[in-house]
């Protein structure tokens, strides 16, 4: 008897799930569970069984009834909510899609590079692309004619006024106008009197830090960039620091990620030293304080300077940085 | 800076190949290459003697020679001519590899059979060209040329930092290798064995520039012999790419590269009066320099004359009239500190940049040149048998003593860690050729070294215990402290805006910031755009403006994506223009955009239109609903950029931001554009200055709203703007929102009219309207249009 429960209940059960209408549903429900239905008999006749077996007959019985009702209700609900189907809709046609837009892959870098950093508790800070020589050159150690001047290609636009060739003229501003503490970053366009190929732009994008406080250690500017550079291209990345030299900043460094080519076996991208330059930075240099009036006695701090572009080519694998300017959609969409 | 390993082991021993040491220069020095030496792979080339030397039977140019390689004997066929029987020269014999990977086989030249080939310094990649053979002196055949000839040498490319001008020089670089290795550094031999009349009595020297030149060493060395250099010294200057001459001048190049400082040589007889004089130049005055130029002077240049004649150009190079020769006996000998700005200008004045005008403008060591022009003199009269006459002449100073600069180990501590105390830092300086002393309550005195003019301040000398160090030896930290920085509120809104415009289906670009005056002129040039911002030096001459206007670069892109078949369009870009502001340079963000080929993206079901003015007009008026700014208005537009019927200005509360509209047909054909194309240009500070900053919540309406619907005929040229405005004017208060949702123009309406449809929605806060109460003041609105204006009903 009990077996011909089970049975039932795997044919009642397995006809509920597959009903594919509310009516077929109904009929099921009548056949299994109606008034004639082989359960309702074994129901009925479990008063001619011994006391013993109408016992477990009985909770058999009973479970099964309450199984399969919770099981009617739910395919109920399931070809409701689905409604009738409607006939001749050719299902594989492609539907009618919206325009979608989308940002410039060096925008969306920026606003990656900018929430790590805003993680790390860094302020945005812009500056004018137009500078005069002071807050590009001289106030970042870079003196007039001194042959360090020969790195920056500059466009001038008259004796005093010429186009920023870094972003680090926005760390003086910042300086000028606030007093310490200060955590910011600077993006932006910079530019240098270049002609452009496949590896350098006349107008490029940077990225600029700026961190100044008392007892800033330089142990704190490698922590912040490993942390930058580890949640951008992940935690297992080789970085390497070595030696740099900036004049606005003593000691310098220049940092090195592992190539994300070749994994630092070597290729064309690292000229086959696996490593690729990634950043400069370094403790910010005294003559810098003192030409922005803080007392470097009192105030220490770190600054560094990356380009978005190279960082945005070296995350796609874009290998020629005029792509970005030229805005060839098939290039955006892709990217 | 290239550096010879070779030469390098002159001064300093290390155990590490090309490889490891330049990975240990670029941590703790400047970046370092290993470079390909064009001798790399050739091999199994030996000395060997020329026994015999006879002139081929068939050809004229050709000999065949017997030469002795140590290990026998072979015949080759040579086309050198300078080969003789009785030279050492170098074979490579059949099986060897000469520069270039090309191995030597046997062959018959001319019916002669060549065992192998007599080489010149160039097949050997020594030399960019050579005329003939090498020459050798002093190796017996089968000796071993490879450590004689410099094959064996490993060359590092240096990028020195301007800082570090003591690193364009090998002695600088060695004093590096050997604090970085820590080993010990060797200062070259100096043996003078002066001899005869004092250098004083034989020259004298007068500086009427002292700024220009603060110190000027002469030194005589008479009887040299001018000549081929030793083999030694011939490698060296080829291992770092510079050709060896004679051996006055190599001896002047060996120890510019040696030290870092370069000397000069002049032919003592051909200076006038034995005398000296350094000054500036005359304006137009007119010198010939050593490369046979005749250079026109100013008063910029410094000048070293003789008693009538200019015969250098100091720091920048020698005058031929002086140029040591063949026929020069006896040597004077400039060692001289030269301006850094001085010889910079004077250089760029010219168009010419030397090695010896690099080094100057990059700083010397005053405090060396006695010693550098020592070891010039030992030179000379080691490999040109010279006496050198004894003393020098001295005019001039040598700055003053190096600084001193006390240094707080504390701040070394703060700056790299715990772990970095007081000895480490004394040794890390000590290794480095600082003085170091004890300067009481923790801190130290240190004396600067002399070629080390590139620290100044306590900054420097901690940057110097980090490089012995290492970068990776500090422990990194990630301290958090948090910073109240004011709020950069326009930031975000550009964001915004940057957003909402990706959101409305559009694709950002970032074009150039310069553009021609051409593209400009084309609509409308600076009157309606302003004054632009010329540079004094483009990089591309045809765009030597700073953009007033986006339009022309996007429009660029419009056409260039055309061009590859791109034909549908959206896109805009958020960035800066720049105008002349009065006497200032000012720059503005702007928003600007174009809309092109189809309107909505093509289906299975429909083919599109192309954009019209109401698509571009409804992406602005969507921008504005997705930034919270009121309903903008369309104001007047008077410029050439846009379609006279089809092209307006774009205004919020009466503030005019921009304008929007259709490409008129002129600035259409000067884009090569066939397709309409919708355009705006906005200023986005304008913009971002609409949007509230805070909107506050009102109670959501608990009672329905009714809507009636009229139809107005009106004249074919009134504006549905203008009813619209007359409807909001009434201000009926249960009126919420009124659309346009029709317009007809056909046969069943008189000429020169049109219908157009309202749909008004009426709605109070306080209780469900009555169906009278909406009728009521609908029809207020309907009476009040009809009265007031020609307005009909339908
Ligand atoms: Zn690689």
């Amino acid at each position: 008897m009990l077996g011909r429960l089970r049975e039932l209940g795997r044919d009642a059960t397995a006809a509920l799930k597959s009903a594919a209408s509310v009516v077929e549903l109904e009929s099921i429900r009548v056949k299994y569970l109606g008034r004639k239905s082989e359960l309702n008999q074994v129901s009925r006749g479990l008063k001619d069984l011994d006391p013993e077996e109408r016992r477990s007959v009985g909770r058999a019985v009973n479970e099964l009834k309450n199984e399969l009702g919770a099981l009617l209700e739910q395919s109920k609900e399931r070809l409701e909510s689905a409604g009738e189907p409607s006939s001749g809709l050719d299902l594989t046609l492609p539907g009618r899609m919206p325009w979608v837009g989308k940002k410039h892959p060096v925008t969306r870098t920026y606003e990656r590079l900018e929430s790590i950093f805003g993680g790390l508790g860094f302020d945005v800070a812009l500056g004018p692309h137009v500078e005069d020589d002071f807050h590009n050159f001289d106030a970042l150690n870079i003196p007039p004619e001194h042959p360090a001047r020969d790195g920056w290609d500059t466009f001038y636009i008259d004796d005093d006024s010429l186009l920023r060739t870094h972003t680090s003229p926005v760390q003086i501003r910042v300086m000028e106008s606030r007093t310490p503490p200060i955590r910011i970053i600077a993006p932006g366009r910079a530019y240098r009197n270049e002609t452009p190929d496949a590896s350098h732009g006349s107008e490029f994008f940077q990225l600029e830090g700026l961190y100044v406080d008392r007892g800033v250690r330089f142990g704190e500017l490698k922590g912040v960039l490993i942390r930058f550079m580890r949640e951008l291209f992940g935690t297992d990345v080789g970085l390497r620091f070595r030696a740099g030299f900036f004049p606005f900043t003593e000691p310098s460094t220049e940092v090195d990620v592992e190539c994300q080519v070749c994994h630092g076996s070597g290729c064309s991208v690292c000229s086959g030293t696996g490593w690729v330059e990634l950043l400069g930075a370094g403790m910010v240099d005294p003559r810098v304080f003192e030409a922005v009036g803080y007392d470097p006695e009192e105030f220490t701090g770190y600054a560094f300077g990356l380009g978005v572009d190279r960082i945005c080519m070296m995350m796609t694998g874009t290998d020629d940085i005029r792509l970005f300017l030229e805005n060839d959609l098939r290039f955006l969409r892709q990217i | 800076m290239t550096v010879s390993l070779n030469w390098l082991k002159r001064y300093v021993d290390f155990d590490m190949d090309a490889t490891e040491l330049a990975l240990r220069l670029t941590d703790s020095l400047t970046e370092a290459e290993v470079a390909d030496a064009p001798w790399k792979g050739v091999e199994g080339v030996v000395a060997a003697r020329v026994v015999t030397a006879d002139p081929h039977p068939e050809a004229d140019k050709l000999s065949v020679c017997v030469v002795d390689w140590g290990g026998g004997s072979s015949t080759v066929v040579c086309g050198a001519p300078n080969v003789h029987a009785g030279m050492t020269s170098v074979l490579a014999p059949p099986g060897s590899v000469i520069a270039g990977g090309h191995r030597i086989e046997e062959q018959t030249i001319r019916g002669r059979r060549s065992h192998g080939m007599l080489v010149s310094a160039q097949e050997l990649g020594l030399e960019e060209s050579s005329e003939g053979i090498i020459e050798l002196d002093g190796i017996e055949p089968g000796g071993d040329v490879r450590s004689l000839l410099g094959l064996d040498d490993e060359i590092i490319d240096l990028d020195v930092q301007p800082n570090r001008p003591d690193c364009l020089g090998m002695i600088g670089i060695a004093r590096e290798v050997a604090a970085l290795t820590g080993s010990e550094f060797r200062f070259p031999r100096i043996d003078l064995n002066e001899a005869g009349a004092t250098a004083a009595e034989m020259a004298s020297v007068e500086i009427e520039d002292p700024h220009g030149c603060p110190r000027y060493i002469a030194r005589v060395i008479s009887d040299v012999t001018i000549g081929p250099s030793p083999a030694w010294l011939a490698t060296a200057l080829r291992s770092v790419g510079v050709r060896s001459i004679s051996n006055i001048v190599d001896i002047t190049n060996f120890v510019m590269l040696e030290f870092g400082h370069p000397i000069h040589a002049f032919d003592y007889d051909r200076v006038a009066d034995h005398r000296i004089v350094v000054r500036r130049a005359m304006a137009g005055e007119v010198m010939v320099t050593l490369d046979d130029v005749e250079r026109t002077l100013a008063p910029e240049h410094l000048l070293i004359c003789d008693g009538s004649n200019p015969v250098a150009l100091a720091g920048v190079m020698g005058g031929a009239d002086s140029e040591v020769s063949d026929a020069t006996r006896n040597i004077l000998l400039e060692c001289a500190w030269f301006d850094p700005l001085v010889v910079r200008r004077g250089a760029w004045k010219l168009g010419v940049r030397t090695e010896a005008s690099h080094r100057f403008e990059h700083g010397v060591d005053p405090h060396a040149m006695e010693m550098i022009a020592a070891r010039a003199c030992s030179l000379m009269a080691e490999l040109a048998g010279g006496t050198v006459a004894p003393g020098l002449v001295d005019a001039g100073t040598d700055g003053g003593a190096t600084p001193s600069i006390t240094l707080d180990v504390r701040s070394v501590t703060s700056m790299l860690g715990e772990d970095v105390g007081r000895d480490e830092t004394v040794a890390a300086l000590t290794s480095f050729g600082f003085g170091v002393a004890d300067g009481g309550d923790g801190k130290l005195t240190v004396d600067v070294p002399s070629h080390r003019a590139d620290v100044t301040v306590q900054a420097d000398l901690i940057e110097e215990v980090l490089r012995s160090r290492g970068y990776e030896g500090v422990q990194p930290e990630v301290p958090f402290h948090s910073i109240d920085a004011p709020p950069d509120s326009d930031q975000a809104t550009r964001n915004h805006v940057l957003d909402a415009m990706v959101r409305l289906g559009f694709y950002e670009v970032l074009t150039t910031s310069f553009m021609s005056e051409g593209s400009i002129s084309q609509i409308g040039g600076s009157e309606v755009w302003g004054e632009p911002i010329e540079l004094l030096n483009p990089v591309n001459k045809e765009m030597p403006l700073m953009r007033t206007a986006m339009m022309p670069s996007l429009l660029d892109v419009v056409r260039s994506n055309r061009n590859v078949g791109e034909r549908d369009l959206r896109i805009f870009e958020l960035g800066k223009v720049f105008r002349k502001d009065g006497d200032g340079l000012g720059e503005r963000w702007v928003l600007a955009g174009a809309m092109t080929g189809a309107a909505v993206r093509h289906s299975w079901d429909e083919t599109p239109r192309p954009v019209d003015f109401f698509d571009g007009k409804g992406v602005l008026w969507a921008l504005a609903e997705a930034l919270d700014i009121d309903t903008p208005e369309e104001a007047c537009y008077d410029g050439q950029l846009l379609d006279a019927g089809a092209g307006a200005g774009f205004s919020v509360r009466g503030e005019g931001l921009g304008f929007f509209g259709m490409l008129s047909k002129k600035v259409l054909a000067a884009w090569e554009l066939s397709d309409p194309v919708f355009v705006f240009e906005i200023d986005l500070e304008g913009l971002c200055g609409c949007i509230p900053t805070a909107v506050e919540f009102e109670e959501l309406p608990r009672y329905p709203k009714a809507r009636r619907d009229v139809a107005l005929v009106v004249d074919e040229r009134s504006a549905a703007g203008d009813v619209l405005a007359a409807v909001k004017a009434l201000g009926e208060p249960l009126l919420v929102d009124v659309q346009v949702f029709d317009i007809y123009v056909g046969k069943q309406l008189p000429p020169g009219k049109k219908s157009l449809g309202f749909g008004l929605t009426y709605m109070s806060r306080e209780r469900t309207l009555t169906d009278r109460e909406v009728d009521d003041a609908h029809s207020r609105i309907v009476s009040h249009l009809t009265k007031e204006s020609d307005a009909a009903l339908r």
